[in-house]
């Protein structure tokens, strides 16, 4: 007789539940680095092979910067609901912060910008953790620009 | 939809013509599938759904659906061995 029951579900999202701010943090650090790599670059040389080179590390800051802007908005957006804006009231600020931050290092290629953005996503990032109950201590990145990282603290296996 | 509903309960619903604010309902999301929801909000011709559990996430909580739907009112959730629980 139970062959017949239609299932209903309560839930679509795929895959549920599973969000993360590291991307976002990530590609801060990206941007910090090809600010830093485009000033690398001598001013007077204008070859074409500099051009091409300048050219591709203003491309790749701009996808960075972006992927923080959008990976920040899925987070704030789905993930945070009502329970967690009441408890950190003042999440909306820092994600419009993030976004003006991100336009930011878009539109020019000022270092200190783009370490504002890392400091921002880092503090989204403990937000966002601290929502699950994870502390998160903060670490120097292993790679350039060795900034700090705020990372969740995780079972061992 | 915990606490209310749980994974593998049974539900009891009805056919009917209007949703009414708060109740739960089962609806077509398409050919094969049905959802089943909280009414959150109605409107003249949309209305949106909630969960029950605010620590979840579900993209039928964003939308907004037709209220030219077919809907099942859930009336009684039936959980094995003994236990129902009226909607």
């Amino acid at each position: 007789m139970f062959k017949d029951f239609q299932i209903a579900e309560a839930h679509c999202d795929i895959p549920c539940k599973i969000y993360d701010p590291a991307i976002a943090q990530v590609a801060a650090l990206s941007v910090v680095r090809l600010i830093d790599l485009l000033h690398e670059i001598d001013d007077d040389d204008n070859s074409l092979k500099s051009i091409a080179h300048r050219s591709r590390l203003v491309i790749e800051k701009e996808a960075q910067a972006k992927i923080v802007k959008n990976e920040v908005n899925i987070i704030w957006g789905d993930y945070f609901k009502a329970p967690q804006i009441e408890s950190h009231p003042n999440i909306h600020t820092l994600v419009h912060e993030i976004m003006m931050t991100a336009s930011k290092c878009k539109q020019d290629v000022i270092r200190e910008n783009a370490e504002e953005l890392v400091k921002k996503v880092n503090e989204f990032a403990t937000i966002f953790w601290s929502t699950k109950g994870i502390d998160t201590e903060n670490v120097v990145c292993p790679y350039p620009p060795e900034l700090i990282v705020s990372r969740p603290k995780l079972d061992s296996v | 939809m915990l606490p209310t509903i749980r994974h593998n309960d049974y539900l009891l619903t009805f056919k009917v013509k209007k949703i009414e604010k708060k109740s739960i309902i089962v609806s077509f999301l398409d050919d094969k599938r049905f959802i089943v929801k909280r009414v959150k909000d109605i409107s003249e011709n949309f209305f949106t759904l909630s969960s029950d559990n605010k620590m979840t996430e579900s993209e039928f909580c964003n939308q907004k659906f037709s209220a030219n739907k077919i809907f099942y009112k859930a009336v009684l959730a039936y959980r094995y061995p003994f236990k129902f629980n009226l909607l």
